[in-house]
């Protein structure tokens, strides 16, 4: 579930298309109200079929995404960050293994138990999509080769 | 391994430049440095009878790398912004101690443990907390 979700962030978060027209569960709304209670400019994006409901919101002046079941369990979180708040160990990962790449995006995700960083670079030939865990063990998630 | 890192951290929440004295820095530790961190810049060395520090900019912020003698890398260091720390860790700040402020702030790196320290003061109070990321803020030590 994690790695889909993320892919949603990662891949082509432009393609998303708010829906306002199916009413969000009472229990996740609650839910979100108690977790982020001070959140502005929230947008739902239910998808049914996954069983998540996906929050876009304002949150402590950053963009913040959350995704819950309809049971009003809190999944995950991610926000985008800037490649400057990366942990150390995921910056010298990348120095060392992917100078060649530009980052595109990075999406930090947490889920109560865990945080990592879903890293999208890309390089002339290339695009990856790349999982970090802040001690810098990393795992490619995607690897899309650019059209010619 | 733990209890090194413990050291390290109290001696960057409690002022490092004291503990260290100016000779001829350890082979090991700079070799090492120049493979874990090729692209640095700015580095500087101290060194002290148990460890290697290096002071370097990486991609354009400081950071401290301690090296022991064999040339191993036991943690690396670097302060950050609150809004640099992971969300659910900086919205914890907010809410649970709105009371104080940040006087410092941070990160821990070693192979094993990533580690947050924040010290918090308010008129009458300085504690530090830690986190591991994942599981909140912990008390950790008072200073004053």
């Amino acid at each position: 579930m994690f790695i889909s979700l993320a892919m949603l962030l990662t891949l082509d978060a432009s393609a998303q298309q708010v829906s306002d027209q199916d009413p969000i569960s009472p229990k996740v709304l609650k839910s979100f109200q108690q977790e982020f209670a001070k959140a502005t400019n929230i947008s739902w994006m239910p998808d049914k079929d996954k069983n998540i409901y996906h929050a876009r919101f304002q949150y402590n002046n950053e963009p913040v995404e959350a995704f819950f079941t309809d049971d009003g369990t809190l999944v995950s979180t991610a926000r985008f960050i800037s490649e400057r708040q990366l942990p150390i160990m995921v910056i010298k990962e990348l120095l060392n293994n992917y100078s060649f790449y530009t980052i595109r995006q990075v999406v930090e995700f947490t889920n109560g138990q865990e945080t990592s960083y879903m890293v999208n670079a890309y390089n002339e030939k290339e695009t990856l999509v790349l999982k970090f865990f802040a001690n810098g063990d990393s795992q490619r998630v995607k690897r899309i080769k650019n059209k010619s | 391994m733990k209890k090194t890192i413990l050291a390290l951290a109290v001696i960057l929440t409690i002022g490092m430049t004291s503990a260290f004295a100016n000779e001829d820095i350890n082979q090991n530790a700079v070799a090492s440095f120049r493979k874990d961190f090729a692209t640095a810049r700015n580095v500087s060395w101290q060194q002290s009878r148990n460890y290697v520090k290096a002071t370097f900019d990486l991609n354009n912020q400081v950071m401290y790398a301690f090296y022991n003698y064999r040339g191993e890398l036991m943690a690396v260091i670097h302060h950050i912004l609150s809004n640099e720390l992971p969300g659910d860790l900086e919205s914890a700040l907010k809410k649970e101690y709105r009371e104080y402020w940040v006087s410092d702030l941070f990160e821990l790196s070693s192979d094993d443990q990533h580690l947050y320290y924040v010290t918090l003061e308010n008129a009458d109070t300085t504690i530090v907390l830690k986190s591991d990321g994942s599981s909140g803020w912990k008390y950790y030590k008072k200073l004053k």
